[in-house]
């Protein structure tokens, strides 16, 4: 899939342990200049994201919740 | 600001799928009508990869997701807005995936409903999923089963001291006591 965030990526990779620990609890914005900012709520992040950055140019990172990394998607069972 | 949304199914149903509007935060234009199923069993609300493309959604983030046969995938992170009659979530981080079922192309998990309180019932053979948001009160079935079966007993106890007073001993009138409960049919007041 196509997308402008691959950068941002690499380098939350690369720092990911010293993020979660600085900004533990918090939502972080990525910039295309690998600037890190921090806010309390998703919403100021994307905001934040849009207007500096453009739509689909950052990374936004959920340090809110600490299960955040593992989802389960229970499937359908249809009796046929 | 206390809102709810409530689908009156015609049918019991095994399957709970309602129509719910999203969009990209901030731009109206974006606006979908999804069918959405509502899944305890899932972590984390998903839509379905196709449509997040058509929509023109863009990644902000990237999460490995747990699906069936414990197979891992990493799946795209989108944030937008929620929307089912005037139940709102203004920005909600939800997963893009693959999806083949014809009949939904989102899957509402707990993150939507951790929002308020959800119920399902099934009474006179229709399902009727109602919630609302924030949460206002626990409800618990078997409190209710323990307090119908405190005033049903108090109610016979009545009956059988032959009086207006109320038995539990506060002196009071029945009416105004014990015997003004919802969980005693109006009849049996008299
Ligand atoms: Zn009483």
């Amino acid at each position: 899939m196509e997308n402008n965030i691959k950068k941002q990526i690499l380098y939350y990779n690369e720092h990911k342990d010293d993020l979660l620990k600085q900004y533990n609890h918090k939502y972080i914005v990525v910039s295309p200049e690998l600037q890190v900012s921090s806010f309390d709520a998703l919403s100021e992040g994307f905001t934040y994201g849009v207007e500096n950055y453009g739509y689909g140019n950052f990374l936004l990172k959920d340090f809110t919740t600490p299960t955040q990394q593992v989802h389960i998607i229970s499937p359908t069972i249809a009796r046929i | 600001m206390i809102t709810a949304h409530t689908k009156h199914f015609d049918t019991i149903v095994r399957r709970m799928i309602i129509p719910c509007e999203i969009a990209i935060p901030g731009e109206e234009n974006s606006r979908q009508t999804l069918s959405a199923l509502w899944d305890t069993g899932a972590t984390s609300t998903c839509i379905s990869q196709e449509v997040a493309e058509t929509m023109g959604l863009k990644p902000e983030d990237f999460t490995p997701v747990i699906g069936m046969e414990n197979k891992t995938i990493e799946a795209p992170l989108y944030s937008i807005q929620i929307s089912m009659g005037s139940f709102i979530i203004p920005y909600i981080q939800v997963i893009g995936l693959p999806m083949s079922s014809h009949e939904h192309n989102m899957i509402l998990g707990m993150d939507v409903m951790v929002h308020g309180d959800v119920s399902i019932t099934n009474h006179n053979g229709k399902t009727t999923l109602s919630f609302r948001q924030p949460s206002l009160e626990t409800i618990d079935y078997s409190k209710e089963v323990r307090d119908i079966k405190r005033y049903t007993t108090m109610h016979m106890a009545w009956q059988k001291q032959g009086n207006q007073k109320c038995p539990c001993g506060s002196g009071k009138l029945w009416d105004n006591c014990h015997g003004n409960s919802v969980y005693l049919p109006k009849k049996a007041k008299y």
